[in-house]
């Protein structure tokens, strides 16, 4: 069920006004806000909702067994267990045939054998998200950032509900659970917000996504041979243009479906493509991933604290593996290996100086420049469907004599509106809201419903699945 | 793993956002599926039609026709046509 469908429109009017209606019950809104959120799963895969409810309460077990033991080394050796089981579940899922494609690759190479025979295993849906969910959870507990254990409902909760279930934003454990602990208030609902981020999300989703992918990228990736230089870099700026449409759709609508849930789901974009270096764009893109990955893994492996070589190292790794998070396959680990050697060189180049507040305009214009260009090259190893696809795309950068012919107007306006979107004020949602706050909330609704048909009238016929879907 | 990690505050997407009463917002939720019922009767009509076959579906086929019928009486189902045209000859055009 996909956000931008009639299918879920419905769905979220029926849970919408069921779950208002259990206010004052808070246990029964919480187990039928469950419930619907499994039902949201069901949509994709009915099977794995048992791998999602037995992966919910294993963490939750785990948790109260953290919680009660008080010897350290046991606490350290029980989170370990956790995450392990955590991540052999996710790696199972996701890995399995990968790690075999490359051993019998191997064997074949050394003449060690028979190959070994591949299983048909199919990618649960969200299977990355709901698991950092729970790894956050058990985490967030051996830390003492949650004073004490939830309850297995507000655990089943906390990793299903559904506006962040598939694709994020990843919310942290002590972030959420408090909200779920306490009753949500019908008198501090976030509505303007949520309309906003809402109508705004559909509009990336469906027009610019959309179209950026059907008219400009999927053609030049899957065939990079049949086009010249100038086309090839003009839809490598597509992609960048697309997939931040793509994602920060999604978790704008998440954070709109949640808000009027009365929940609240941190940011997940801010303007990533006016980042002045690396670290900025990382602070700035799928913010609580890499918050994610720095609070869990880059920590959890000594962080900055054991000297630069160590730093930089784990810095390195930390990139790598969030690389491969994306997908089991080499062009992935190579986009993340490129982001941390950069990282890397970026820190060691200018230590921490490269601040925004330090720079002159033209210093910061050549640092959002150089960053922009960086991210766009390596979104090519994001995009392109293996090594070889990777391999034709940079080749045919040599073709300089061909023409440009995929800059149509229509295609140019999708990507110059995608980038303007980074240099409005970096507060324009919050401006807006105060703009129009004496127009009354019902108003309101009734511009964001032709919003939602002037969306839908705009774009192609049918809604592609969200790219993080597949991660 | 060291115990003191200090995480940095989640910004949260609704910071800063202007509250607002349930009755407020189960009004302007109802003024938005209102508003897009009577200017989306094409996309209705387009959704019904892909439908699982039954019984049911007919029912709501039909009703979503009649209503269609009656949006395109009094213009309001002409105005997502106008819009899907003109984006149509955007794309279509050449330097």
């Amino acid at each position: 069920m996909l956000f931008p469908t009639l299918d879920f429109g419905l769905f979220f009017l029926g849970v919408f006004a069921l779950s208002w209606a259990l206010l004052k019950l808070p246990r029964t809104r919480l187990a039928f806000l469950i419930a619907a959120s499994y039902g949201f799963y069901a949509a994709w895969d009915w099977r794995f909702c048992a791998l999602l409810g037995g992966s919910s309460v294993f963490n939750w077990f785990m948790g109260r067994q953290i919680h009660r033991n008080q010897d350290e080394r046991a606490r350290k050796f029980l989170v370990g267990a956790a995450v392990a089981v955590n991540l052999s579940t996710l790696g199972f899922f996701k890995y399995y045939n990968f790690f075999l494609d490359n051993l019998n690759r191997l064997i074949e190479t050394l003449h060690l054998g028979h190959d070994i025979q591949y299983l048909d295993v199919i990618l649960p849906v969200g299977i990355s998200f709901f698991t950092f969910h729970g790894i956050s959870y058990v985490v967030d507990i051996y830390r003492r950032k949650i004073d004490r254990p939830s309850s297995l409902l507000h655990i089943l909760f906390y990793i299903a509900f559904f506006p962040q279930l598939v694709a994020g934003p990843i919310v942290r454990a002590s972030h959420f659970l408090p909200q779920i602990a306490n009753p949500v208030s019908p008198a501090d609902i976030r509505a303007r917000r949520a309309f906003l981020l809402i109508l705004g999300g559909l509009f990336k989703k469906v027009v610019l996504a959309n179209y950026l992918a059907s008219n400009l990228v999927d053609d030049a990736f899957f065939d990079p041979t049949q086009y010249g230089a100038w086309d090839l870099l003009f839809a490598d700026y597509g992609y960048a243009a697309q997939i931040y449409c793509d994602f920060s759709a999604y978790t704008d609508i998440a954070i709109g479906v949640a808000a009027l849930f009365g929940y609240r789901f941190p940011w997940n974009f801010n303007q990533p493509y006016r980042a002045i270096g690396l670290q900025d764009f990382w602070r700035r893109w799928h913010i609580s991933l890499s918050s994610w990955l720095r609070d869990y893994l880059y920590i959890s492996l000594g962080g900055n604290r054991h000297g630069s070589l160590k730093r930089y190292r784990n810095l390195f790794a930390t990139m790598v593996l969030g690389g491969l998070w994306h997908g089991a396959s080499w062009n992935f680990v190579i986009w993340g290996s490129l982001h941390g050697a950069a990282l890397v060189l970026e820190h060691l180049v200018f230590k921490d100086r490269l601040q925004a507040a330090a720079l002159s305009l033209p210093q910061r214009v050549l640092g959002t420049f150089v960053t922009l260009q960086f991210t766009c090259f390596t979104w090519i190893f994001f995009r392109a469907a293996d090594l070889p696809h990777a391999a034709a795309y940079f080749s045919g950068f040599a073709r300089l004599g061909r023409p440009l012919t995929l800059a149509t107007p229509f295609n140019l306006s999708l990507v110059g509106l995608a980038m303007a979107l980074h240099f409005l004020p970096p507060d324009w949602v919050g401006r807006v809201e105060q703009a129009t706050r004496r127009v009354p909330l019902f108003v309101w609704g009734g511009l964001a419903g032709a919003g939602i048909v002037v969306i839908d009238s705009l774009g192609p016929t049918g809604v592609a699945p969200f790219i993080y879907f597949q991660f | 793993m060291n115990k003191t990690v200090t995480y940095k505050l989640q910004i949260e997407g609704v910071e800063g956002a202007l509250p607002s009463r349930l009755g407020s917002v189960c009004a302007a939720v109802f003024a938005c599926a209102l508003v897009a019922l009577l200017l989306g009767a094409n996309a209705l009509l387009n959704w019904t039609n892909n439908l699982p076959i039954g019984p049911a579906s007919d029912f709501i086929l039909q009703l979503a026709t009649d209503w269609q019928g009656w949006m395109n009486a009094i213009g309001l189902g002409h105005f997502s046509i106008a819009l899907n045209a003109w984006l149509t000859g955007f794309q279509s055009r050449h330097w």
